[in-house]
């Protein structure tokens, strides 16, 4: 490969990951103070969705960005109420979340524009042209994540909460109301994501956009043990995996042509083959998914 | 000073707590005793604000206060330590005792600020912990300490201790009796929750009774009797004194062989607990007690056997090689009763109904072509029920509304009478159960071992190896570090032997060494 | 009695999820009510109505029976949907590549190939659970993933019906049509698989119920430390409960290829995999409940198809909506239990208890 095509190649990671590593990113908050989240994919596509809408009934980047946020945290705030209140199986729940996303989107979507899939196109001045900026921007979560985790009150809190929920609440902490915020600082993590995917990757939302991004992410997070660097690395691969699939399809390997429905899935065989050999059982926060008793 | 007012507290419609009204006295050391289910937890989490009560008051310095959560109970100078540690086991020591109350420089955690403050409060070096060690790798006594470092932190005035000893060695409990009459010195006022009683007229100023949620006697200890203290408790008087006295061994019973031998046995390292190069052996017809802090490898000797966890080495069951094939059901079929540690997750389906649970583990014998012979089961169980007393309305209640009492009559029922066991493993048989239980079970495994069912005795208690156990093994770290005879039961000995110090076998023992000298080939 | 306290109380769920839906219909400024005429005489205005839910309902009792068997063993089987379109290709390729085989044989043999299929495709989750400890909804999720990609290929690439104007295979040997069943409407797609799932769910409450091999499931979901202890191989339960799942849900695919439309089509699962998720959750698990619930949700999916031209902003989407709220209902029943325990059940004990003490005085 020419140096032109690595460094074609390597944006194209970059630019690949950043969904990834900013639903990953939401999820660890959620998850490390003990509430276990597979609506990432629900995250995505909420804000995705709403960014793109707002952007395209405002005119304004600005209020695509803030209607993208809002929708994340109205997301993680529903779900937080539902599973620390509800006290039900979060991964369940999560599971709902991500239906109510499939469901709702499309009649938001009609109700709006009256056309069911995809939000009007938007125009060029209408999108964010430069991803690397997003990129950046993850970059900066890598370290402000480790930073939070290893000094502050809030990191610390966090850890114990997904641990040992009873230690906090022997000291005073109130563990429901830390895991609200948590999962709801998360969402909003996760909202810049779904915000990249439509107002950056693409150019308004289109039906299922996230393609199932939520899942590698939280793929990425279990290879990744749930430390920031580590799963950061982790999307990483996942996205170059996905790089790679975008450039074969089309292109014969060895005289033959694969088609293309088949290279689509290689991200996801990758990262089964990948759950199957590594051969940690990596311990998820001890206390995910189980419930203080009362 | 805390007092309590006609302090009630009501789950539903069950009465945990009724109309407790006491003045816990400053400066002095408490011993609030009951069975199992008294109200004394309620009582704890009340003053702790761990619960709200349903009704009542409480007051401190005469000052009603309400309190809304555990931050409002240590804003007012209490603290609490939990029978099961409330620790982050991935975190470091200092950060587990500062959290909740961490001191911050410009957002960042100013984890050496915390370490001198504490230091600052600590009366001398004797509470000092590895501080920046993760509590993953600290022993159960450097976390009890961590346990009381959170109250010396937030400079707590009123520590409640909730049977702070169940986990400590006798030496430890020693080092600990010297700690709370410092603390008494310090101006600390402390209430210990306990069933045992010794402990009590060791330590303690003052004592009160809860039976059944009410509060039945409040006294002075040093004018207070044994036997007027454990009538108060279950409000009759005990057959024994106490702990049943071991019967004589008869002639008959000198074992001729062994039930079980482990010879030279590892299991995967690096794991609390992992057993490493362990080699012992139960006489048939013998009681042989394990002692023990807990992690010691206990768990691991039984998994070994049950074969639920991989081992090297060999282990010899009944006269038969289970190091290779064998399967756990084979082995439980040969004749191995097993009553485990923790009920709720070992021994008994929650969910399931009572007949149900009395078949687990041999329900082939309740089949007809796959399916259950439901007659058999409800003849059968009935009357396993009633030759053990099981306590219930109806076999097909869940077993969950059984008293944790009952409940462990019935595991013992299930495994006693639903197998013809030659070998039966009791690990903590008698923990959570009332004081007339346990005398019930001690008898039970008498009558065991008097028709030649050989007994591994696994406990915390060392009063009931002391009593029950013809024979003492005493594991450390993964390691035999001392073997004792009935003749030579010290319980100084023991309890060095617990905490790692190697004792001296008696002169007249079998060849095998106590301190891990081992031979791979099986006697 | 405790049958019809569950009923009750899944219905009472039922209507909490549709009402929770509805107010987003209202909130979009849609009239709840018209909503609710088009979902109700779109399932049941007629026989054919009523034939055409049924229809829908049978892959659903499948998916449902099999995500249920599943959780009886604490296990979440997300991967129906991909179960489903592995047992498909395998009943399709079957019927193209042995047409001539008769007809006894044929239909026996095609269940089996999905049931086997389906089966093997949830096993291997079963296996990574075991062997690696990976959580089982990440792998069936993926594995859903790659069964689309699968599938796609098969319909699109190695069995395409060059002729067609859809994206759909050559169609199977007439041996492996079901028919319609003829005392309802026989131009409705209704067919005899009903009667294969009917039997299915008998034999899942059967075993449930009455069997050992159930208890032993079901113990090794519930009380696993108990199930080590007593000698039960906890893996190989694991394992075995996964392929049941699976193969249920390969089975779903088969009234769709072989008793409507013959042939494969791209799509062909239509998300039935995981309606049975709401399916199991709504019906507690439990056969009758699966059954029940799957002819409401089979109500719901015709009735819905209406929605996205007899209204201006809802689709039939809505059958997703109603199913995430009643799923996010049911899970919090445990919360909802608690709250009534510990706040409401006290404040009316001590509201009607002064009253009956005053009273007395």
């Amino acid at each position: 490969m020419s140096p032109n095509e690595i460094y074609d190649f390597i944006l194209s990671v970059a630019r690949l990951g950043v969904p990834l590593i900013f639903a990953a990113y939401g999820g660890m908050l959620s998850e490390r103070s003990g509430v276990a989240n597979i609506a990432l994919e629900a995250y995505l596509l909420f804000s995705a969705f709403a960014a793109a809408a707002a952007t395209s009934i405002f005119a304004s980047l600005w209020m695509g960005v803030l209607f993208g946020l809002l929708a994340a945290a109205l997301v993680g705030v529903l779900f937080a109420v539902v599973c620390v209140y509800g006290r039900g199986d979060q991964v369940v729940i999560g599971m709902a979340f991500n239906l109510l996303a499939a469901g709702s989107i499309p009649i938001f979507n009609k109700a709006l524009f009256s056309i069911t899939g995809s939000t009007p196109a938007l125009p060029m001045q209408l999108r964010m042209t430069e991803p690397l900026i997003f990129f950046g921007l993850a970059l900066v979560f890598v370290l402000f994540l480790e930073f939070l985790f290893r000094k502050t009150k809030h990191g610390l809190r966090i850890t114990a909460c997904g641990e040992n929920p009873m230690a906090l609440m022997t000291q005073g902490v109130s563990y429901k109301k830390l895991r609200l915020r948590a999962v709801v600082e998360g969402s909003l993590i996760a909202g810049l994501g779904g915000i990249y995917l439509s107002l950056c990757q693409g150019s308004g939302y289109a039906r299922d956009m996230a393609a199932g991004r939520g899942f590698i992410a939280l793929a990425a997070l279990i290879l990744g043990a749930w430390r920031p660097l580590p799963t950061f690395l982790a999307c990483l691969f996942f996205a170059a995996t996905d790089a790679v699939q975008i450039q074969l399809q089309g292109k014969a390997i060895a005289g033959v042509l694969i088609p293309n429905s088949l290279i689509q899935i290689s991200p996801y065989v990758v990262t089964l083959i990948l759950l199957v050999f590594s051969s940690r059982r990596v311990l998820a926060p001890q206390a995910i998914n189980k419930q203080v008793s009362e | 000073m805390i007092e309590s007012k006609n302090l009630s507290k009501s789950f539903g419609s069950t009465q945990a707590l009724s109309d407790f009204s006491l003045k816990f006295e400053e400066h002095k050391i408490h011993a609030v005793l009951g069975e199992n289910g008294a109200g004394k937890s309620t009582l704890m989490k009340l003053l702790f604000g761990l619960l709200k009560p349903t009704s009542g008051e409480i007051f401190i310095d005469a000052k009603k206060v309400e309190f809304q959560n555990s931050l409002d109970a240590i804003a007012e100078g209490i603290g609490m330590v939990q029978q099961h540690f409330c620790l982050v086991e991935s975190l470091s020591a200092i950060d587990n005792i500062i959290l909740g109350a961490e001191p911050c420089k410009n957002l960042v955690l100013d984890r050496d600020n915390a370490l001198q403050e504490l230091k600052a409060k600590l009366p001398d070096k004797s509470l000092h912990v590895p501080w920046h060690q993760k509590v993953s790798e600290l022993s159960v006594g450097y976390r009890q300490r961590i346990e009381i470092l959170k109250l010396m932190y937030r400079e707590s005035k009123f520590l409640i201790l909730d049977e702070p000893t169940a986990v400590l060695t006798p030496q430890e409990i020693k080092s600990f009796f010297a700690l709370l009459l410092r603390l008494k010195e310090m101006g600390r006022t402390i209430v210990l929750i306990t069933h045992k009683l010794n402990e009590v007229f060791a330590v303690c100023d003052q004592y009160h009774v809860l039976r059944s949620g009410n509060l039945i006697a409040s006294g002075e200890v040093a004018s207070a009797t044994h036997s007027q203290l454990v009538k108060f408790m279950i409000g009759r008087d005990l057959q024994n004194t106490g702990l049943s006295q071991a019967p004589a061994l008869s002639n008959d019973s000198s074992p001729s062989s062994k039930a079980l031998v482990f010879a030279g046995v590892s299991t995967e390292q690096g794991v609390r607990g992992a057993l490493k190069n362990i080699s012992l052996h139960v006489m048939k017809g013998e009681i042989l007690g394990v002692a023990g802090v807990e992690g010691s490898g206990q768990t691991k000797l039984i998994e070994a056997l049950l074969r639920i966890c991989s081992f090297e080495g060999r282990i010899k069951f009944l006269d038969y090689d289970i190091s290779n094939e064998s399967r756990t059901k084979e082995i439980r079929d040969m004749g191995l009763a097993l009553i485990p540690e923790d009920r709720h997750t070992q021994a008994i389906w929650l969910e399931e109904s009572c007949a149900k649970n009395f078949i687990i583990g041999i329900e082939e014998n309740f089949q007809k072509n796959y399916f259950f012979d439901e007659e058999k089961i409800h003849a059968q169980t009935s009357s396993w029920q009633k030759e053990f007393s099981v306590k219930l309305q109806s076999l097909s209640q869940s077993i969950s509304s059984l008293s944790g009492g009952n409940q462990q009559k019935l595991v013992f029922a299930r495994e006693i009478l639903g197998r013809e066991p030659k070998f039966i493993i009791c690990h903590q048989p008698t923990r959570g159960v009332d004081l007339g239980a346990i005398e019930k079970i001690h008898a039970e495994i008498f009558r065991l071992r008097n028709s030649g069912v050989s007994c591994l005795l696994i406990s915390s208690e060392l009063d009931e190896l002391v009593s029950l156990s013809d024979r003492i093994y005493v594991l450390y770290d993964g390691k035999i570090s001392g073997e004792f005879k009935r003749s030579d039961f010290s319980r100084d000995d023991i309890g060095r032997a617990m905490m790692g110090v190697t004792v001296e076998p008696s002169a007249g023992l079998s060849n095998e060494g106590s301190n891990g000298e081992t031979s791979g080939a099986l006697p | 009695m405790k049958f019809f306290i569950s009923l009750l109380s899944s219905l009472f769920i039922l209507s909490l999820g549709i009402l929770l839906a509805l107010t987003l219909v209202a909130f979009i400024g849609e009239s709840p009510l018209l909503v609710l005429k088009i979902l109700i005489s779109g399932s049941l205005g007629g026989t054919r109505e009523i034939a055409n839910s049924l229809f829908y309902a049978t892959p659903f009792i499948f998916t449902g029976l099999s995500v249920a068997w599943a959780f009886q063993v604490g296990l979440f089987n997300v991967g129906a949907e991909g179960q489903m379109l592995m047992g498909g290709i395998a009943v399709t390729s079957l019927g193209i590549l042995l047409p001539d085989l008769s007809p006894v044989v044929a239909i026996p043999l095609a269940f089996f190939v999905a049931f086997l299929i389906g089966g093997l495709w949830g096993a291997i989750a079963g296996w990574v659970k075991v062997a690696r400890g990976a959580h089982e909804v990440l792998v069936t999720i993926l594995l859903n993933f790659v069964a689309f990609g699968a599938s796609s290929f098969f319909i699109l690439n190695v069995f395409r019906n060059p002729e067609s104007q859809n994206p759909e295979t050559f169609e199977i040997g007439p041996h492996y049509f079901l028919s319609s069943l003829s005392f309802f409407d026989p131009s409705s797609p209704l067919n005899q698989m009903i009667y294969v799932a009917i039997f299915c769910a008998l034999v899942f409450s059967m075993v449930f119920r009455k069997t050992i091999l159930g208890f032993y499931q079901r113990m090794s979901g519930a009380a696993p430390g108990v199930a080590l202890r007593s000698g039960i191989f906890i893996d190989r339960q694991i394992i075995f409960a996964m392929f049941i799942s699976g193969g249920l849900a390969g089975l779903a695919s088969c009234g769709t290829i072989m008793g409507y439309a013959h042939k494969a089509r791209e799509g062909f699962a239509n998300g039935a995999g995981f309606i049975g998720i709401a399916v199991a959750l709504l019906g507690r698990n439990r056969a009758s409940g699966v059954v029940l619930s799957a002819i409401l949700f089979g109500a719901l999916a015709k009735g819905s198809l209406d929605l996205d031209l007899d209204t201006q902003f809802v689709t039939r989407d809505l059958a997703l909506v109603i199913q995430a709220c009643i799923v996010i209902v049911v899970a919090s029943q445990p919360g909802i239990e608690l709250f009534y325990r510990n706040v409401l059940q006290p404040r009316l004990l001590a509201k009607y208890f002064t009253k009956y003490a005053e009273s007395k005085k």
